[in-house]
């Protein structure tokens, strides 16, 4: 029995010089206390090496899409509990964006510790290629499958593919009336009102919406659609430009952001999701060679907790965990069906090469 | 061919002096007038005021009792009927020489062969068939002077203008063109007006000279009387060379004056003068004669004893400075002889002695 | 002696900025040409050789209607832009139309007004169904539906960029008009040719050389424009090479790879326009002399045609400037773009915007910082090499030097961008993701600009005072800057000036390259147009606007640059 227990306490000795067990009396900084205290409520979990760790990195490089209603908020949320990282923003467009991380990643010139994307297989190539680094949220299990790639990257929020109109222009109950569902879009009402498309190549979210048409309603529906010799833009804020100042009456497959931040300005601009709700997540991922590695983890952890999801659900982006907390979702003409239901990865491979679908609709929508 | 009159002509151009301040001119057909000066005198711009290309402030341009120009009305250049050869020769460089003279029958509308003959007619004149075809930046110098010349000559004007032609070219081959150029305008007998600052040059070609100072003309006449009888100093200095000495009339009679010289003591004029002024003696350094040593032989009039102090050797002619009676005289001989320091005797034949008032 | 003395100090240093040039020059153009011939972005392991990007260019309809595209694109423009801007260099430079000074200072400045504000505007106010002047031109004719003006059409894009380009047609052709020896004309004159025939005999055939090269230039510009035909072209169902490049770089799926064959063949189209542009700018100066003895040029009386010229002239300057500018302005004070402005819907919220938070403080003191250090290290870059080609005539190999100062005008802005990118990736030269990074980008692009402004005046110039200073002792640097510079200090600073301006408003290579730390204005408010409050654009773009009309005037009042009349 003496050598069972002798042993017993060798082994918790040997163990506890090895730094496994039982984390003992660690030196914990007295500033950080205050804020481990606050990260055991608000992220459970999360060990306090990551945080030691960001408070010596002391900078975060964030690369993002640009939300303005999200991001600030989301950012000084993210400095008030942790002021002595000094986080740096780099955002741009979808396109510019991806390149530039893909490119410096390659190049093993690394500036960024956190990347943003919204086209889901495109993040899952990039994770393939080994430019993420692998880490798993503790808040993993919170965020569904077909919105992740576990370890890599989580959705932060998403955003809708919508369809908007200038609600001088057309009276809301015109609108919702014949929005239910989009086959809707076809309705001869909008003929005489001019109507804005966005062009199929200006991203993912817009792709989910053509092919989600294209796999509904089929190919004649498309070229249905194009008949109604839609104005072209290039990307969801043009056409939430035009459709705020009439020069659309209706804008179709836009990212609700567009939409959004019109309004939020005052334009007369309303939206609704028409069933199916196509929903296209915000990746947020860690670079693989992140420059302030800790510091990364910290912020994800805090995105993808409560208190950071419930920041950017009331701001801007419905969340996968907290559900959507923004205020015009019970405004009338707002609705909210059940989701769509996708393979972004058989969405890519159907959009490129010569018989897809890219090359199909430009065919048909721009003669 | 025209008679040119020029009245009263005056011209301002904003911020100066006036450019022209009141010239009177004529220019009968036929007759080759110099405007003479020196920069600035004025005679370009009365050039191009004959030409149309300045409008006069004040003043009248009559082309045979023709109003050409005045402050109120200007006929355009193009339809004036002139020539004008320019110190750059203006050929355009995009042109052949042929094209550059048939340029001005092309426009009065003349026919395909009319135009041939003409141009080649001229061309031939001045010698330059061989060289129609080619263009000006492969041309020399004095041929590119007579491409502009024939350019001029071309459309039979009534009147030419010429603006420094020759300045452009080396020394022996501007005195060549010179004599070249009078006889073809003689030969055409064009009336031509010829703007120079080179006074040989506007002697040797001119029937008239007008020199110009400052706007306004100071003589005018045939060469030999600018030079023989220049009515003061700036003329008589600008047309050659001379020695200025101050003087007092002693007195006059008839067919000679008495002149008090300074320096030279007595000398005597065949010019009438009025007696008791002040005036200006000129004696032109190749009328002063040079003899060895203190010859009296004659004891006549106008010798006076010097030393020569120094002596320029020019091939045809040789200058000499001596010092006389306390001036210097300028003597121009071909006497080459004499050497520096050497004692001599000058004398002037009273025929020579060029008075000018002076006032 | 001991070889350090033996050194040339001079020639090494001209040496080292041979070997910069072809660095700066080569080395993108080959990363570039590298990329067009793999099959994905540099870096990628999956990547290899293959002749695909080329055979996608020739062998889809949609390629080869955005290759015929640009060139009709080119040739229309220059058509139009050409001859409107001898027209307006003729009736300013040589004629008695009133206000010659202000109009000659008006013309400049549509070259510096960004066509991507251009575009914004005009679409503010030419759009079909809810543009400014539609409205108001249906309310005067009293008709409804859509129109009359329609920017989203071919005519639409020709007329924003012949707008934005006659000035460039104006400076070049303007400048030589300026010096042709007046003797030419007067003596058409005295030969009997009227006004007209003068110009059309005369003046015009001299002249010519330099007006064609001035159009090649144009043609170059036209045919690798991009934010206009991106902005315009969808709608009006007309596309580009630089569009297609544009979305194949930005839009996804990316396809860098396409971009950069596309890159290559649209280089491949202007570099033989540039070649034929030499060709002619060398012909440009055998018939044009400057006039040393001052006589005053010929002005012609056009009589009671003045005042009909100068309408046609303020039309342009309505058109090009006032409309566009008054249109950014109004909609900088808007919370959104809308026709129906009413006084409650002013606002200063976006200025408010444009200055909160330090990133659009960072990006102007940027984007003035890199235009400073861009004009002047450029123009001397330029000016040095340009040295290098016209005086050093037993240096073999000049005319290569030649072509690769003229070389990057003929690569089309994001291409170059492209390459630049791939090339400071991977050069072992720590300046990407820097400022610096920047500035070589924009010396490089803008090399061209200050090489042929220094080219043309060193060859005007000649090298005998130069010659003179040598003999009195001063080394051939010593007498460039001593003798030459201060001789050629207007057309100098007026290449500064082109420099300034055109890096203040870089879009296309900084959009690629810049960082977090080297934002400049134009790419902030391309941001902001791309992804969100497309006013606050505006507003950023009326400071920027602001700041461009600045320097000009300065640069006008104080050092006479531009100053031709």
């Amino acid at each position: 029995m003496n050598k069972i227990i002798g042993a017993i306490i060798l082994s918790a000795f040997l163990l506890w010089g090895s730094g496994v067990g039982p984390a003992p009396a660690q030196q914990m900084d007295p500033q950080l206390q205050k804020t481990m205290e606050t990260m055991k409520k608000e992220m459970p979990g999360v060990p306090y090496e990551i945080l030691k760790g960001a408070n010596d990195e002391g900078k975060l490089m964030f690369y993002h899409l640009s939300l303005p209603a999200a991001i600030p908020p989301l950012l000084q949320e993210f400095q008030k509990r942790f002021p002595f990282i000094t986080v740096q923003e780099y955002f741009s467009s979808g396109g510019p964006l991806f390149q530039k991380f893909t490119s410096e990643a390659r190049a093993k010139r690394n500036a960024a510790d956190i990347w943003e994307h919204t086209d889901i297989a495109a993040m899952n190539k990039v994770a393939d290629e080994g430019l993420l680094m692998k880490y798993k949220i503790t808040t993993d299990a919170q965020y569904p499958e077909v919105f992740k790639r576990p370890g890599f990257w989580y959705p932060m929020g998403y955003t809708q593919v919508v369809v908007g109109w200038n609600r001088d222009i057309v009276p809301d109950k015109e609108a919702v009336k014949r929005l239910k569902t989009w086959a809707g879009l076809l309705d001869p009402y909008w003929k005489e009102k001019k109507i804005g498309a966005i062009v199929i190549q200006s991203g993912g979210s817009v792709q989910t919406g053509y092919y989600m048409l294209h796999e509904k309603y089929g190919i004649d529906f498309w070229k249905k659609l194009a008949a109604m010799k839609a104005q072209l833009y290039d990307g969801v804020n043009p056409l939430a430009d035009a459709v705020g100042s009439g020069e659309v009456a209706l804008g179709l497959l836009g990212s609700e952001q567009g939409f959004y931040a019109k309004y939020a300005r005052g334009a007369p601009v309303h939206w609704t999701n028409p069933d199916p709700r196509i929903a296209v997540p915000y990746g947020q991922a860690i670079a693989k060679d992140a420059p302030h590695p800790n510091a990364a983890k910290l912020f994800q952890e805090f995105v993808f907790s409560e208190a950071g999801q419930k920041t950017i659900a009331s701001t801007a982006l419905p969340s996968f965990k907290v559900g959507d907390l923004r205020k015009h979702i019970k405004e009338p003409w707002y609705s909210s069906p059940p989701l769509y239901q996708y393979d972004a990865e058989k969405i890519f491979k159907s959009m490129r090469g010569p018989d897809g679908l890219i090359n199909q609709w430009n065919k048909i929508f721009r003669k | 061919m025209s008679r040119i009159e020029i009245r009263g002509l005056r011209k301002f151009f904003p911020g100066n002096v006036a450019a022209i301040d009141g010239i009177d001119l004529i220019a009968q057909t036929g007759e080759i007038v110099s405007l003479l000066g020196p920069s600035g005198c004025g005679k370009t711009t009365t050039l191009r005021c004959i030409a149309g290309l300045e409008t006069p402030s004040a003043g009248e341009i009559f082309f045979d009792d023709q109003l050409v120009s005045s402050s109120k009305y200007c006929v355009p250049s193009e339809k004036r009927n002139i020539g004008m050869v320019f110190q750059s020769y203006a050929l355009w460089p995009h042109k052949t020489v042929f094209r550059n003279v048939s340029y001005p029958l092309e426009l009065k509308g003349l026919k395909e062969d009319g135009i041939q003959k003409r141009v080649m007619e001229v061309l031939e004149h001045l010698n330059l068939a061989p060289l129609r075809d080619r263009f000006p930046a492969q041309l020399s110098g004095g041929q590119q002077q007579r491409v502009a010349l024939a350019r001029s000559l071309a459309p039979e004007p009534a009147v030419l203008l010429f603006d420094e032609p020759l300045s452009n070219l080396d020394a022996k081959l501007r005195e060549r063109l010179r004599e070249e150029l009078r006889s073809i305008l003689k030969e055409v007998g064009i009336t031509s007006i010829y703007v120079t600052h080179d006074q040989a040059e506007a002697m040797a070609i001119s029937d008239q000279i007008a020199l110009m100072n400052e706007g306004r003309i100071v003589q005018k006449g045939e060469p030999e009387d600018l030079y023989e009888r220049p009515v003061n100093k700036f003329v008589a200095d600008f047309v050659g060379k001379g020695n200025f000495l101050t003087g007092k009339v002693l007195d006059s009679s008839g067919s000679a004056s008495r002149i008090a010289l300074e320096g030279l003591g007595e000398i005597l004029c065949s010019q009438q003068v009025p007696p008791g002024g002040n005036l200006l003696v000129l004696l032109r350094p190749e009328y002063v004669d040079i003899h060895p040593g203190f010859a009296l032989e004659d004891a006549k009039e106008n010798r006076w004893q010097g030393r020569i102090v120094r002596r320029t050797y020019g091939g045809n002619y040789t200058n000499y400075v001596v010092e006389a009676g306390g001036v210097t005289v300028q003597v121009q001989t071909v006497k080459s002889g004499f050497e520096k320091e050497e004692q001599v005797t000058l004398s002037v034949d009273p025929a020579k002695v060029i008075c000018i008032p002076t006032h | 002696m001991s070889i350090w003395q033996r050194i040339n100090y001079q020639n090494v240093l001209l040496a080292a900025l041979v070997v910069l040039l072809f660095a700066m020059v080569l080395m993108p153009l080959g990363f570039l040409l590298y990329a067009a011939f793999w099959s994905a972005p540099a870096g990628d392991p999956e990547g290899m050789f293959t002749f695909n990007n080329f055979l996608k260019a020739f062998g889809t309809s949609d390629s080869w209607a955005a290759i015929l595209n640009s060139l009709l694109l080119g040739a229309v423009v220059t058509g139009i832009t050409v001859p409107a801007g001898f027209g307006f260099a003729w009736l300013v430079r040589r004629t008695n139309i009133p206000a010659r000074g202000l109009l000659n200072t008006l013309m400049v400045v549509p070259l510096f007004i960004s066509p991507l504000l251009l575009s914004l505007a005009y679409i503010a106010l030419a759009n079909p169904r809810t543009g400014f002047l539609n409205l108001m031109l249906r309310a005067i004719f009293g008709f409804m539906g859509e129109g009359p003006l329609n920017i989203y059409t071919f005519g639409g894009i020709v007329f924003l960029l012949a707008s934005h380009l006659v000035p460039y047609a104006y400076l070049n052709i303007a400048a030589v008009l300026g010096t042709i020896d007046s003797s030419y004309e007067e003596a058409a004159k005295i030969s009997g040719a009227s006004g007209f025939k003068v110009l059309r005999d005369v003046i015009i055939p001299i002249v010519l050389p330099a007006i064609l090269s001035a159009a090649l230039i144009v043609f170059v510009l036209a045919a690798e424009q991009f934010t206009i035909v991106t902005l315009l072209g969808p709608n009006a169902h007309f596309v580009t090479m630089p569009y297609l490049i544009y979305i194949s770089v930005t839009f996804y799926p990316a396809d860098p790879n396409f971009a950069a064959a596309m890159g290559v063949i649209l280089l491949v189209i202007t570099g033989v326009g540039i070649y034929f542009y030499r060709r002619m700018a060398v012909q440009a100066f055998k018939f044009v002399t400057i006039t040393g003895k001052g006589s005053r040029l010929q002005i012609a009386d056009i009589g009671k045609w003045r005042y009909i010229a100068l309408a046609g002239c303020l039309v342009y300057i309505l058109v090009a400037i006032v409309l566009p500018y008054i249109a950014i302005v109004l909609g900088s004070f808007l919370d959104y773009i809308t026709h129906n402005i009413t006084w409650d819907k002013f606002t200063l919220e976006n200025y408010a915007r444009m200055f909160r938070g330090t990133d659009n403080i960072l990006a102007i003191g940027n984007t003035l910082l890199l235009a400073l250090l861009g004009a002047s290290v450029g123009v001397t870059f330029a000016l040095l090499l340009a040295f290098i080609v016209q005086r050093f005539k037993t240096v073999k190999g000049r005319g290569i030097l030649d072509y690769l100062c003229m070389m990057p005008i003929s690569i089309p802005g994001l291409s170059l961008a492209l390459g630049l990118l791939w090339t400071y990736l991977y050069l072992p030269v720590p300046i990407y993701g820097t400022i610096w990074v920047l500035l070589v980008a924009y010396i490089t692009r803008f090399l061209a600009q200050g090489y042929r402004i220094s080219s043309s005046s060193l060859l005007q110039i000649g090298p005998e005072l130069e010659e003179a200073a040598r003999v009195s002792g001063a080394s051939r640097l010593r007498a460039l800057a001593n003798v030459t510079v201060p001789i050629l200090a207007t057309p100098l600073l007026s290449g500064w000036v082109i420099i300034f301006i055109l890096a203040a408003l870089e879009v296309s290579c900084t959009i690629i390259l810049y960082s977090s730390q080297s934002l400049t204005m134009s790419v902030a408010i391309w941001n902001q147009m791309a992804m969100g409050d497309t006013v606050v654009a505006y507003a950023m773009s009326v400071i920027l606007g602001g700041i461009g009309i600045i320097v000009i005037l300065i640069a006008q009042k104080v050092f006479g640059v531009f100053k031709y009349v």
